[in-house]
């Protein structure tokens, strides 16, 4: 009787734990490339090392296809000007022959290059370009951030139906997409929602009196898409003027200022920014890759994944999910329709799925600043 | 200093090179006799005579045989202990600093007090014989080497026949696992074993016989032994104690007699005081240093040793882990476990009134009148009692629980099938609802619950606690939910209810069963076969219980995350401000409030139910109340 009481015993544990220990990968001699764009120098060089260092993570963690293949990353400097760019997309398609590219460089910048890159038939993760014409008309770029129109939609509905905010004025870089698209996106949806908008200015023409005129307007919110030294500039202002209106502002701007300035942090104190991830607070866990990708970090860095190496990471497994999805072959136009029907994918913290136009539908997180640390205030589908 | 390099030599053996070294710097290398042990030795005869105090500093052997030397010669001595030799040190109560020790040591005033010799064999610490676990486990291994050592002297430890002969020819038959044999009372865990007064110069001999019942009692005196907890009023339960100026202990067979640590002998051994032989040096607040009267009568307590016609019984088979209580010994709790398993009008009456009133309460989704019916259901006793039966195989207990357990049942499915088909209305309650979704945790309240009851049935003191123990696991209710599922002919709410039924029923069983094995009143689980049975049905039980569990925590988790969690659908922002998951008819109904700025149509609600089922793994009928911020 005992020991069929504990062939059944067993037999239920190992039905309760399920058998998804997978078997191990047989390497192969075979080489699938993905290339690797990245600004590695001037005032941008955080976008293309960090999301480097997330590439690399992710490679580390999953070097190989489930068929064997061996990925390699190449990786070219996206330089400065679209000049520079284009050479770099042009040497890693056709010199390279890359299976499929990431690109770390900002909106702006791809958006210079977008009709050249789409000439080349490969496809294309833009890692960090959250303008939505970076795909709108296109067929090889897709997006791994939420694009700016939904970015700019949760912080006008945030403001006014969780902080229950009335009016709010704007500031943008006006020669920055980037930043004007927000901007732009943020003032119609909050005037759509019975907001009143008491200033919408270019970020060059701050000054006190600026400042002292929106108050005077009764500003309850300032919605600030703009660089990190222009908000710090304008926190000092409104020191200077005692004057706390709430602010708002946009992705990787808290992150941007904690790493590049992080003794100006006390100006970011219950400074709201809408975000890809959040920390890992008490409702967010990180998911099977983000723990991985975390515990790789912490060994090696002694730090946890910040935004860009978040975004390396995810764009690396995403890539390489639809490589495996086509192998044995790496023909570009099936990668590029794996990539823009991947389906719930587990990202870090959050499920994310690529549509037909190449749009990202992820979470929007709503993130402050609290006692000198970034705390997740809504997460947003 | 009194007296220091005088008429005293310094023996050392080889293993002592830094004490040596030490002493000749305390006395600045001059006037110092320095011997080793063998040199000593060679020598002895043509140096004794001009010595009267010995310093040693040795390993236990070269030691022993310094002391003889000098007991023979009546010359006082001083010991330096070795790194390794604590135990000694803490004896002799030396202190810490090396030059007080050396200090200490050359002192020609050493007290006089006894020698204990074994088969002519010095003890200085203790000497034993058999298995004493832990208290004679070797302290210098590690951890898990003394782990492992302490397993193996448990491993098959049985009580082995002894006879012990004292001094005025006394002479004790009994039975014991091993036994310790010390004169003074210091220096050893063994020593805290003896709680009567005791001297280094009372010219007598401590034995103390451990004679277990069980590893547990063994286990449990340790803790005493180790907390200091042991009454001064007589020896624990598990010893026996005699002191006599001498002692002759034999064994069935040959066993070690092991002294201070090291293996030197075998049974029979004769064990013999020399009184007042041995000066040696002893820092403050030794034994012997310490006034007092001492008795030096021989006292014998061997009241928990088996002795005359226990003794053969004793002697048959190993220790068993868990003490084994006799039925005579526990006849109260048998009387009254036989009772409750006897069917009787009171029960009937209970269990249907206990029920009508659940079903009631129901209903009426009144907590306080569910609870009410908890406290009146009888059902508790008969399981408590199956329990005892399987454990015990007694078959008459068993049958007679079984049959009572079994009607109880079939009143309880009865009586609420009855209400619910007088009810004209028959609404789904949140008391009702609440015992459709039992899960592990019901599965952990059930076999507290059941260690419970079987503990307070057995100690009558605490029986008042029961009651407690009845609402804890609520037997009725899941009963009449069941039957109400019937009434309803809802298979759904039936199963589901009478899952959990089950569950309590049999966790109650199983932990039951464990409970009175623990506490004794089986030598042994007897009923295997229907134990067996019950340990199946408990692992089936658990699948459903696990996937249940899976779904509350998913549950929980998705109904927290609300807090937290905002819908962006075609633009519209979308607060969830309330919602519960209900189970309805095997569906996974969600019941919310949402907040909306702008109107949402037919389209918004399908892309907001896509967002929202796509964080949940089943399948989600939603049904929502849109409250509009203006």
């Amino acid at each position: 009787m005992m020991p069929l009481i504990i062939y059944i015993i067993i037999s239920i544990l190992f039905f309760i734990q399920g058998c998804e220990k997978s078997l191990p990968v047989t390497p192969s001699t075979t080489v699938v490339k993905i290339g690797f764009i990245g600004t590695r120098a001037g005032l941008d060089v955080a976008d293309g090392e960090d999301t480097l260092e997330g590439v690399l993570a992710a490679q580390a963690l999953r070097p190989t296809l489930p068929n064997g293949d061996r990925v390699e990353v190449v990786t070219e400097d996206g330089g400065d000007g679209p000049e520079v760019t284009k050479a770099a997309l042009s040497k890693l398609v056709n010199e390279i022959g890359v299976a499929a590219l990431l690109v770390g460089v900002d909106s702006d910048k791809l958006l210079q290059v977008a009709e050249y890159a789409e000439s080349l038939h490969t496809p294309i993760i833009a890692l960090i370009a959250t303008h939505p014409g970076v795909v709108s008309d296109s067929v090889y770029i897709s997006q791994l951030c939420f694009d700016d129109a939904t970015q700019g939609s949760v912080a006008a509905l945030f403001v006014r139906d969780e902080l229950l905010i009335k009016r709010a004025a704007v500031f943008t870089t006006a020669n920055n997409q980037y930043s004007a698209y927000l901007g732009e996106f943020f003032q119609k949806r909050f005037i759509a929602t019975g907001g009143e908008l008491t200033g919408s200015h270019d970020v060059a023409d701050i000054s006190e009196a600026l400042l002292q005129e929106l108050q005077n307007k009764n500003t309850e919110i300032l919605y600030l898409p703009i660089a990190s030294q222009y908000l710090l500039k304008i926190m000092s202002l409104l020191e200077a003027i005692e004057w706390s209106p709430k602010i708002m502002t946009s992705d990787g701007l808290l992150a941007s200022v904690m790493k590049k300035y992080p003794e100006k942090l006390d100006y970011l104190e219950g400074v709201f920014a809408t975000e890809l991830f959040s920390d890992s607070g008490e409702f967010i866990r990180y998911k099977s890759l983000g723990k991985q990708a975390n515990y790789y970090f912490g060994e090696r860095h002694y730090s946890d994944i910040s935004t860009l190496n978040g975004l390396g990471i995810e764009g690396y497994a995403i890539v390489v999910n639809a490589i495996a999805k086509c192998q044995p072959s790496v023909e570009p136009d099936c990668v590029n329709n794996k990539i823009r029907s991947t389906n719930n994918f587990e990202g870090i913290m959050s499920k994310i799925s690529i549509d037909e136009q190449g749009k990202a539908i992820r979470p929007v997180y709503v993130n402050t600043i609290e006692d000198g640390h970034l705390k997740s205030v809504v997460k947003v589908y | 200093m009194e007296s220091q390099a005088g008429r005293t030599v310094f023996v050392h053996s080889t293993e002592s090179a830094d004490v040596r070294d030490a002493v000749l710097r305390y006395f600045d290398n001059k006037g110092m006799s320095v011997l080793t042990v063998a040199e000593f030795l060679k020598e002895q005869k043509q140096i004794v005579s001009q010595l009267d105090h010995i310093v040693v500093s040795a390993s236990m052997t070269d030691l022993k045989s310094v002391i003889k030397i000098a007991v023979e010669h009546d010359l006082s001595i001083g010991v330096l202990p070795l790194g390794s030799q604590k135990q000694l040190a803490q004896y002799l109560r030396l202190p810490k600093s090396q030059d007080e020790q050396i200090e200490l040591a050359f002192k020609e005033s050493g007290p006089a007090q006894d020698l204990l010799l074994c088969n002519g064999e010095v003890v200085f610490l203790k000497a034993t014989i058999g298995r004493l676990p832990i208290i004679n486990t070797a302290r210098d291994v590690s951890i898990w080497n003394r782990l492992q050592k302490v397993f193996a002297e448990f491993r098959g430890i049985r009580l082995l026949g002894f006879e012990f002969i004292t001094a005025s020819g006394k002479k004790i038959e009994t039975a014991a696992c091993g036994c310790a044999i010390l004169q003074h009372h210091e220096g050893a865990l063994v020593s805290r074993l003896v709680t009567n007064s005791g001297s280094g110069s009372d010219g007598m001999i401590s034995l103390i016989v451990a004679s277990p019942l069980s590893v547990l009692s063994y286990l449990k005196f340790i803790s005493q032994v180790y907390k200091r907890d042991i009454k001064s009023r007589s020896a624990p339960s598990t010893l026996g104690y005699i002191k006599a100026p001498e002692l002759i202990i034999n064994s069935e067979a040959p066993l070690a007699v092991e002294i201070d640590g090291e293996t030197v002998s075998e049974t029979p051994v004769k064990c013999e005081v020399l009184s007042n032989a041995l000066r040696i040096n002893k820092g403050p607040g030794a034994v012997d240093t310490l006034s007092g009267a001492v008795s030096t009568k021989e006292q014998i307590d061997i009241n928990n040793l088996p002795i005359g016609s226990e003794l053969a019984k004793a002697k048959k088979k190993a220790i068993p882990f868990f003490s084994y209580a006799s039925e005579e010994r526990f006849k109260d709790l048998f009387i009254a476990l036989k009772d409750d398993a006897h069917l009787n009008s009171a029960y009937v009456v209970l269990m249907v009134l206990s029920t009508v009133l659940a079903t009631i309460g129901l209903y009426q989704n009144s907590t306080s009148v569910v609870i009410g019916a908890m406290l009146l259901a009888p059902l508790m006793a008969p399981i408590v009692s199956i329990a005892m039966g399987m454990l015990r195989r007694d078959h008459h207990l068993y049958k007679r629980s079984a049959t009572k357990i079994v009607v109880g049942i079939a009143l309880a499915l009865g009586s609420s099938v009855m209400i619910t088909l007088l009810f004209p209305h028959k609404p789904v309650t949140n008391e009702m609802l609440g015992r459709l979704s039992p899960s592990l945790l019901d599965l952990g309240v059930a076999i507290f619950a059941g260690i419970a009851g079987a503990y307070t049935k057995s100690h009558k003191e605490i029986l008042q606690s029961l009651a407690g123990v009845a609402i804890a696991v609520a037997l009725v209710p899941p009963l009449a939910v069941a039957g109400i599922g019937l009434g309803r002919a809802d298979p759904y709410f039936f199963g589901q209810a009478f899952l959990l039924f089950s569950t309590n029923l049999v966790g109650i069983i199983v932990a039951a069963i464990l409970t009175f094995r623990v506490l004794g009143y089986s030598a042994a689980i007897k009923g295997k076969r229907s134990i067996g049975y019950v340990v199946l049905a408990l692992s089936l039980i658990t699948i459903p219980l696990y996937l249940t569990y899976n779904d509350i925590v998913e549950k929980l988790q998705w109904e927290r995350s609300w807090q937290k969690e905002r819908f962006l659908v075609n633009n519209k922002y979308v607060i969830v401000q309330k919602a519960e998951v209900l189970q309805k008819h095997g569906r996974n109904v969600v019941i919310m409030d949402i907040l909306a700025r702008e109107h949402l149509t037919r389209t918004d609600l399908d892309n907001f139910k896509q967002k929202l089922q796509s964080n949940f793994s089943k399948k989600l009928v939603i049904r929502a109340n849109i409250i509009y911020i203006l």
